[in-house]
């Protein structure tokens, strides 16, 4: 039963990577590659883009836990408040997924800009004199794109995992005097623990990839190491570095998840 | 009726028989033949060219209905940055049937067998070409007599700023500095432009040929420019053109089309500073050993005739190569290049640049110098 689905992933996705694997030790010279066994490509990565790569899992990590916090909210009152209504509320919040990628990073801009709608409100009212310049080209541009972005993609797995809470638990603590607070701490919150987990990785290992909205709403001081991995490949033709760029991306980003992994079995953990 | 009842039990039975087993038979053998060497898409789609370059070059092309008239058609991939289509060429030149290589890039990508000779027997409207632009064009172009390109417009990374806020224009690079237009000017990530710019400004003679210390000098220019003075590196010029219409930027390394694209959304007007900007003259060029070369030089000589570089004129506000074709571009195109004025553009306001050295020397920095004192701006 495995078979097309290990064939399909080792064509497309195991042996491309382990391809890039074997180059991260090659060299290039003179716009040409050859083999090598060497680690300068990693110690290059390192030593150069260092400060990119901490300030990218940085605004990872913010956009994650952002995007976390308003999708367990948002996926919560669908579950259990919004009644015969959770249908069409589910189907508000997946249909800004239609939008479109760049369409909302544009519509941010507009939102953000100098001259843009908050800036006009804000100025309209009198709670600024000058428009405010940090809205748009700086991480905050960044995380409230990113974070509208992914919204949808985060309360999917929440919701899925919140649908199969069987409400005789709560039912039951309630019964046994638990409180709300109570209630939702020890029944809910660990029940839906995957749901959690799946939202933050998704969140998380979305914005180290990207490239594009940093490029486009992150200003002259906000370059994620996408931006790098990018123009190593496209740019430069440094395929050894770029994979090498990757490779030490994809190894942080799977040690900071095994660590929000054992957080969040450990903050879950039924008292 | 009988016949079509037949040819849906038989698609029926064909796809009840299809079990996974004779699926993954199936796609096996699929793949064999793939892997046996079955000629490329390419080869086979005879009509079908591969253009990979800026979106816009391509309106030269097939102006005049000329993918109708010939049977040919463009498959478009359009670039963010020039190297990309280094890359693809050097992926495959084969699959790569025109593309827009950046001028400085043509000889060595004829050196190592990349992109091909132009047949100009095949180009007739080659001749008709203005000869200002040939010669600024030929030392990059040609080799030995052989042109590895054909150019089709020109350019330059000018200055261009809002002249409803600027009343007095702008005379030098270093005029971006000022502190009135502190977050209010932008550069775009055209490197190479920007690298010219601030190296001029510098006080280097041949920004294409830096030594380490010079280039590491325009780098911190570039980076004092940048965390300093700039709201933003615009990643295309589409992007600068919105900045500059809702006048979140004011001050901008441009290229001349922008004031035309901008329209009525705000005056925006081009400046030749005085340590000048880099010229470029484009060209088609088409990669080797493409399977479709006769329609590849079919369309270049489409892009050369008066039609087709009146399409690129008006579609996209671009300057004419052809000497015939400038008196017919529309009187807004004629105020934006003056094509009176030709050799003085590329001497006076531009200077078109030679490529970087590819290989080190240990006093000139490299292409790939450049590049990485590129990413030190963006990372500073």
């Amino acid at each position: 039963m495995l078979a097309p689905s290990l064939l399909v992933v080792s064509a497309l996705f195991l042996l491309p990577m382990a391809w890039f694997f074997v180059l991260s030790f090659w060299r290039l010279r003179s716009y040409r590659l050859y083999p090598d066994f060497s680690f300068r490509n990693y110690a290059v990565a390192w030593t150069e883009y260092l400060d990119a790569a901490v300030f990218t899992l940085w605004m990872s990590l913010t956009v994650a836990a952002i995007t976390l916090v308003i999708a367990y909210a948002m996926a919560f009152f669908i579950r259990f408040r919004a009644g015969r209504f959770s249908g069409a509320v589910l189907l508000i919040t997946l249909a800004t997924l239609f939008g479109g990628y760049l369409v909302k990073i544009y519509a941010w801009k507009t939102i953000l800009g100098s001259t843009g709608i908050l800036n006009q409100f804000l100025l309209g009212t009198g709670l600024v004199s000058e428009p405010v310049s940090w809205l748009l080209y700086s991480p905050f541009a960044i995380i409230i794109s990113l974070t509208h972005f992914l919204l949808p993609f985060a309360v999917l797995p929440i919701y899925a995992s919140l649908r199969r809470i069987d409400e005789r638990h709560i039912e039951a603590a309630r019964d046994l005097g638990a409180s709300n607070h109570r209630a939702f701490r020890d029944i809910i919150l660990p029940q839906s623990e995957s749901g959690i987990f799946v939202a933050f990785t998704i969140a998380f290992l979305v914005t180290a990839g990207d490239y594009v909205t940093p490029t486009l709403v992150g200003g002259s001081s906000t370059f994620m190491v996408g931006t790098f991995i990018q123009s190593q490949f496209v740019n430069r033709m440094n395929t050894p570095l770029g994979s090498a760029l990757s490779f030490g991306m994809l190894a942080s980003c799977l040690v900071i998840l095994l660590i929000a992994r054992a957080l969040l079995r450990a903050c879950l953990r039924v008292r | 009726m009988t016949k079509d009842n037949t040819g849906r039990s038989d698609l029926v039975h064909f796809r009840m028989d299809m079990d996974r087993r004779t699926l993954l038979k199936g796609i096996g053998a699929a793949g064999a033949l793939a892997v046996a060497g079955l000629p490329p898409l390419a080869a086979q789609a005879a009509t079908k060219l591969n253009f990979i370059g800026w979106e816009g070059y391509d309106s030269f092309l097939e102006a005049d209905d000329f993918s109708k008239k010939s049977g040919a058609a463009l498959q478009k991939s359009y670039i963010s940055s020039t190297d990309e289509i280094v890359t693809k060429l050097r992926l495959n030149p084969a699959q790569v049937d025109l593309c827009t290589p950046y001028f400085t890039t043509d000889h060595f990508l004829a050196e190592d067998s990349l992109i091909e000779e132009i047949d100009l027997s095949k180009v007739p409207n080659f001749k008709n070409i203005h000869p200002t632009i040939l010669k600024y064009c030929e030392g990059n172009m040609s080799k030995d007599g052989k042109w590895y390109a054909v150019p089709m417009t020109y350019g330059s990374n000018c200055m261009v700023y809002n002249a409803d806020i600027i009343k007095t224009a702008p005379t030098s690079w270093t005029d971006m500095l000022k502190p009135e237009y502190k977050g209010k000017c932008a550069i775009t990530a055209d490197y190479q432009g920007n690298i010219f710019a601030w190296a001029r400004v510098a006080g280097v003679k041949d920004p294409a040929h830096m030594t380490y210390d010079e280039l590491k000098k325009t780098t911190d220019l570039l980076i004092d420019l940048k965390k300093n003075h700039l709201r933003t590196i615009a990643p295309s010029y589409g992007d600068l053109v919105t900045m500059l219409s809702s006048k979140e930027v004011i001050i901008a390394q441009g290229w001349e089309p922008v004031a035309e694209w901008v329209g009525k959304a705000a005056t925006i007007k081009v400046a030749y500073p005085k340590e000048q900007a880099m010229g470029f003259i484009e060209g088609y060029a088409i990669g080797k050993g493409s399977p479709n070369i006769d329609a590849a030089h079919a369309f270049i000589n489409n892009a050369l005739s008066i039609k087709g570089q009146l399409a690129g004129a008006t579609a996209n506000s671009m300057p004419v190569v052809i000497a015939d074709a400038i008196p017919q571009t529309p009187p807004d195109n004629q105020a934006l290049y003056d094509y009176k004025g030709l050799d003085q553009y590329f001497t006076v306001k531009t200077n078109v640049v030679s490529m970087y050295p590819l290989d080190s020397d240990g006093v000139h920095a490299t292409w790939d110098d450049y590049q990485e004192a590129w990413e030190k701006v963006f990372k500073a």
